[in-house]
């Protein structure tokens, strides 16, 4: 029992399930109207997504009512979610990604008055568990990783991206294009 | 990253990144919602992103934003007054000590961490930290869930209606590999919130067992379970990785 030597469990630490399995099985009960399902993923999801969406949107209200429209369309459209189709996680993420990039293009945040977000210290960003995508993300020349950054975790858009950088609008498009066939093209080594 | 000729755009990547708006938007969210293909590489887009999403510092939200959710829904789809479902009632034969039968830990599914993840906390409380939980099962199924709050504290919920055995209390211990059990605090039939610093530090991460024995009120006089587990879960991180 409680000798101290050998916990079994302790090495095969989920006994098969993980957290994706345990989020999947909530977005189906979701899907079969169970409220308490919400509250768990809720529970589970929401720091981790509100962050996510400050980062977008740099505004608090917004990014909580953002976080609010997230969880009411994950609600009404859990069965949607499809198990073969992927990770629940960036399933709910997404969901919350084009929420947040909805508000982005009514709003008009950026003017190009913003200054530009020092990334490159925030790289490599913590990626744990994925090494992969942060070696690939790290053989992509500094301009290129940076405009991938500044699109995805940021939320700007080419043309706020080239008045940030200074850089004209045709090439941040041509970095990005190549950016995506790069690692498309590392990840699957 | 040498090639001279630029590949043809991404539309799937570059929708994935926020970079496709206005028109352009609506027009690849039209051929989306018809195109099981372009849905699937906006899926693995999704995927492959995903690590960048996760690396972001989480967030506490304020209690309002649930709060409003939750008014929303009300009354049709009211979270959180809804009764227990029915399939998540069973009680778990406890009497059996199961504690030497791994395969039967081996054996308690995904399904059974979201029945119970589903039960957690209903009412407004301390937000858990990122996506730390440990759902504690019986043979029979789930029987507690516990969310780690970033303080050390915790939010515990039943999963339907078990009670200790009369005149004992559920002692929750927090066990690390080769380590003695640590006492974290105690278990009841209720919801209960377990205030800040009750799991040390060092036992607040993935892999950790909690585990649950029954003992005399006020805890095992020996400081160390002296009987076998009942119930008990690994901790799970919720942002680890699929």
């Amino acid at each position: 029992m409680f000798d101290g030597t050998g916990f079994p469990l302790l090495s095969d630490s989920a006994a098969g399930m993980t957290a994706d399995d345990g989020l999947a099985a909530l977005l189906r009960r979701c899907a079969e109207r169970d409220p308490l399902a919400l509250r768990a993923l809720y529970d589970a999801m929401a720091p981790t997504m509100l962050g996510i969406a400050l980062r977008l949107l740099r505004n608090r209200p917004h990014a909580e009512e953002t976080l609010q429209d997230a969880f009411l369309q994950i609600w009404r459209n859990a069965d949607r979610f499809d198990t073969q189709r992927g990770s629940p996680k960036a399933w709910m993420i997404g969901i919350l990604r084009y929420r947040a990039l909805d508000r982005l293009e009514t709003e008009k945040r950026h003017t190009g008055t913003d200054d530009l977000p020092d990334v490159a210290a925030e790289l490599p960003v913590d990626i744990e568990d994925s090494r992969a995508l942060s070696g690939c993300i790290n053989e992509l020349p500094e301009n290129w990783r940076r405009s991938v950054m500044l699109s995805y975790v940021e939320g700007y858009s080419h043309s706020e991206i080239a008045d940030l950088t200074k850089t004209p609008l045709g090439t941040i498009k041509s970095w990005i294009v190549r950016s995506l066939d790069a690692l498309k093209k590392c990840l699957e080594r | 990253m040498s090639d001279l000729v630029a590949p043809p755009p991404d539309r799937a990547g570059l929708y994935v990144l926020g970079l496709l708006r206005g028109q352009e938007r609506r027009e690849f969210e039209a051929d989306l919602a018809v195109d099981p293909v372009l849905a699937m590489e906006v899926a693995a887009w999704e995927v492959r992103l995903l690590p960048l999403s996760l690396a972001i510092a989480p967030v506490e939200p304020s209690e309002a934003v649930w709060l409003e959710i939750q008014r929303i829904l009300a009354p049709r789809e009211s979270a959180g007054s809804v009764p227990v479902p029915a399939s998540l009632r069973r009680r778990p034969s406890w009497r059996e000590s199961f504690w030497d039968n791994v395969a039967v830990w081996r054996g308690i599914g995904g399904i059974a961490i979201a029945a119970a993840l589903a039960i957690a906390l209903l009412r407004p409380q301390p937000v858990p930290a990122p996506g730390l939980v440990a759902v504690l099962s019986s043979k029979a199924g789930p029987v507690f869930t516990v969310a780690l709050r970033s303080d050390g504290g915790m939010n515990i919920a039943p999963v339907g209606s078990i009670k200790p055995p009369p005149g004992k209390v559920w002692q929750l211990w927090a066990v690390a590999g080769g380590e003695k059990p640590v006492p974290v605090g105690f278990v009841s039939a209720k919801p209960s919130i377990l205030p800040a610093h009750q799991i040390p530090a060092d036992l607040r991460k993935p892999n950790i067992l909690m585990a649950v024995t029954v003992e005399p009120p006020g805890g095992s006089p020996t400081g160390q379970p002296d009987t076998p587990i009942v119930f008990a879960g690994p901790i799970l991180p919720i942002n680890g990785g699929a």
